[in-house]
């Protein structure tokens, strides 16, 4: 036979060993059942950037496109794991708390003041049209919340519902779990929602606000605003600061959305916003489980309305340094 | 709209490694997607089934049970999704027996943030129209359809993409895409390969043995052999010849006049007594066709299916005509020599920057 083309001759030949090492460790990296050793660790990258470069090669000047298509399916499978995720869960939800979280919420300043007017202008709606018509106020608020209170509700009703824990869910327990899950579910719907250009996420911040809206006003008729206050704000300020922190995660992608700008694609706006959004819903999600243990728990526990306005300044003050204070100094976005 | 191939076999896109090479990746369809996220919720809700089974058991009431089980499993799949994505490279139990897995779109390394908010979208855009169309839908009618809405109007996002990506995918700049595996296979211009010299009928392959010299010649010279398996399989050929027809036009469709390549110039093998008794082609020859054709053949001559006899004929049949070859050698020898003859002169021009996509690239 005449001879081949330099070099492509014993190509194929040369290399085939290391592309095969490469298959093994792979296969006993995903398999999971034998760690490889320190030294077989070190030799992947390598073995990776061999095997690019054969294909780069095979690519060139191998007219076999089995080879071709066997050494990009090893090379996206070296890639994956050579590039894969380097945090856990753990680590991401530590990072989280410490610094990505805050400076996130730091960096939508505009979108949290938005989303906290919009619940303002809800809660004024829903605190006037109560206040004018009285019987609105079971229209506004479903049942399942009210659960028998309102402006027209007897006094001692009114008042026991601020001071005794709920006697339809017996165990402290189960009541935190299950209003976490209705808080969180509620702030990662203000969130989600944000993707259809943010209208259910503004009227969704407007409901909550009306709701929120009728229940002050429900209660002032009834000459318990400030009990009512003292009641709310042991959890309130969490739990609301929440909500508006996962709305304001909504808003930012409808904006990435809507709104891409003359310097990038709508995909990639989407994303740059998106991803931060995601780490203010995560948060979001986690300071609900905060308020659900302050709602299910120290508010059926503490009774006083003095320490009830003492633990919402408390938390006030927190959440305060906690946003402005934490995150400082390290890679700060663009907007900080 | 909807590109029934992004439904069926999944897009091809390109991921761009750090290292600054290509690598094509293939999109996971949407029935993939729907299969992995339904493996995933059984195995979310079946152990929160059994619990709340457990909390009534042991006595507490159904509104109490039910609570428990929604926020449960709630808790699960908050943490769930993110979890395996980051411990298992983008894969989450459903995704590794569907295999597909999450990477950053273009090739950006997959990372914390965006697991969270692409899992963080998986809420307001799956579970909850899905519970909610489930359990409360089924009250007020009016509500059920603003429910059903919902869940249309975000399953129409990854239909509507062809990248079939899904609102989560869209804010977290991620892709699906297919876990692929290939096995490396044998080079046709190996001689290790083994080679079915002049099989009668389209049996079991014969033991891999090397291609002596004695053999080829016999095979070469010996035409009545070669004819009388064409004998023995041409009923059989005929009623495969429309199926097989396909594979050929892929070398060569309809009208296409013979190359006025000069003809056949007697074969050298014997002439210039070289070892391995080669048949040679003129320059001419070799250049009747561009690298998709050397695909296709390559791609006949690695089949061993029971219709192999048939399609080598068709398409030796097809080269000769088309090269002007009139030398009588076995289908399997012609393609094969052809072959590597062919891929040496692809090989050898690619080296002096010469690339010829197929037979209609000048």
């Amino acid at each position: 036979m005449s001879e081949r083309a330099s070099g492509v001759e014993t190509f194929r030949s040369e290399r085939e060993k290391s592309w095969r090492q490469l298959e093994r460790l792979l296969g006993r990296l995903e398999a999971g059942d034998r760690p490889l050793t320190a030294n077989e660790l070190s030799e992947l990258p390598r073995l990776y950037r061999t095997t690019l470069s054969s294909l780069s090669v095979a690519r060139a000047y191998v007219m076999d496109r089995t080879l071709v298509a066997y050494l990009e399916a090893l090379s996206l499978r070296a890639y994956l794991t050579i590039y894969a995720p380097r945090e856990r869960l753990s680590g991401l939800m530590r990072a989280g708390a410490l610094a990505t979280f805050p400076r996130a919420v730091r960096a939508l300043r505009a979108q949290m003041a938005a989303a906290t007017l919009f619940m303002l202008v809800g809660a004024c709606i829903g605190f006037a049209l109560v206040r004018l018509e009285p019987s609105l106020f079971s229209g506004l608020v479903p049942d399942r919340l009210a659960g028998g209170r309102g402006p027209g509700a007897p006094h001692e009703l009114m008042r026991n519902s601020l001071y005794d824990a709920p006697s339809v869910l017996a165990p402290l327990g189960t009541f935190t779990l299950e209003l976490f899950a209705h808080n969180a579910a509620i702030a990662l719907l203000a969130f989600g929602l944000g993707l259809a250009f943010g209208v259910p996420t503004i009227l969704l911040l407007l409901y909550n606000g009306a709701i929120l809206g009728a229940f002050v006003a429900a209660f002032h008729v009834q000459g318990l605003t400030v009990e009512f206050i003292g009641w709310l704000c042991v959890h309130g300020v969490t739990e609301l600061l929440a909500i508006v922190i996962a709305a304001a995660g909504g808003l930012s992608i409808a904006r990435g959305v809507l709104f891409p700008g003359a310097r990038e694609t709508r995909l990639d706006s989407a994303r740059r916003q998106g991803l931060q959004a995601g780490l203010l819903a995560a948060g979001a999600v986690g300071m609900l489980v905060i308020a659900a243990v302050l709602e299910g728990v120290v508010r059926q526990v503490v009774t006083s309305d003095f320490a009830r306005y003492c633990i919402g300044g408390l938390t006030a003050a927190f959440w305060w340094f906690y946003f402005a204070k934490r995150g400082l100094g390290g890679k700060s976005s663009p907007d900080d | 709209m909807i590109e029934t191939t992004a439904l069926q076999t999944g897009v091809e896109r390109q991921l761009l490694t750090p290292e600054g090479v290509r690598l094509p990746v293939r999109i996971a369809t949407f029935w993939e997607r729907v299969a992995a996220a339904t493996c995933d919720a059984v195995v979310i809700f079946l152990p929160v089934l059994f619990l709340g089974l457990a909390a009534t058991v042991i006595g507490a009431d159904q509104k109490t049970a039910a609570a428990i089980i929604g926020a449960v499993a709630f808790v699960a799949r908050c943490i769930y999704f993110p979890y395996f994505e980051l411990q298992w490279d983008g894969r989450t139990p459903g995704k590794k027996w569907t295999g597909i897995r999450v990477v950053g779109r273009d090739g950006a390394p997959l990372d914390g943030q965006m697991t969270l908010a692409r899992n963080m979208m998986r809420e307001a855009e799956m579970w909850m129209p899905l519970t909610y169309v489930v359990i409360h839908g089924s009250g007020d009618p009016y509500l059920y359809v603003a429910g059903l809405l919902w869940v249309i109007g975000f399953t129409a996002i990854p239909l509507l993409n062809k990248e079939c990506m899904r609102g989560g995918d869209l804010i977290a700049g991620t892709w699906v895409i297919q876990d692929q595996r290939r096995e490396l296979v044998q080079d046709l211009m190996s001689d290790r390969r083994p080679i079915d010299v002049a099989a009668p009928d389209p049996g079991p392959m014969p033991a891999p043995e090397t291609k002596s010299t004695a053999e080829a010649e016999t095979s070469i010279e010996d035409p009545d052999t070669a004819s009388q398996s064409d004998l023995a399989t041409t009923a059989e050929a005929a009623e495969q010849e429309t199926s097989a027809d396909q594979t050929a036009d892929g070398a060569e469709p309809e009208g296409e006049q013979p190359a006025n390549a000069p003809a056949h110039e007697t074969p050298a093998a014997e002439a210039d007594g070289d070892a391995t008794a080669e048949i040679r082609f003129t320059d001419a020859q070799l250049d009747a066709y561009g690298e998709a054709e050397l695909e296709v053949l390559a791609s006949v001559l690695r089949e061993t299916g029971p219709h192999t006899g048939q399609k080598l004929e068709i398409i030796a049949r097809t080269i000769k005509r088309k090269i002007a070859f009139d030398g009588d050698d076995g289908d399997r020898e012609f393609l094969d020599a052809y072959y590597r003859s062919f891929r040496l002169k692809l090989e050898r021009d690619a080296q002096w920057g010469r690339r010829r996509r197929d037979k209609h690239d000048r």
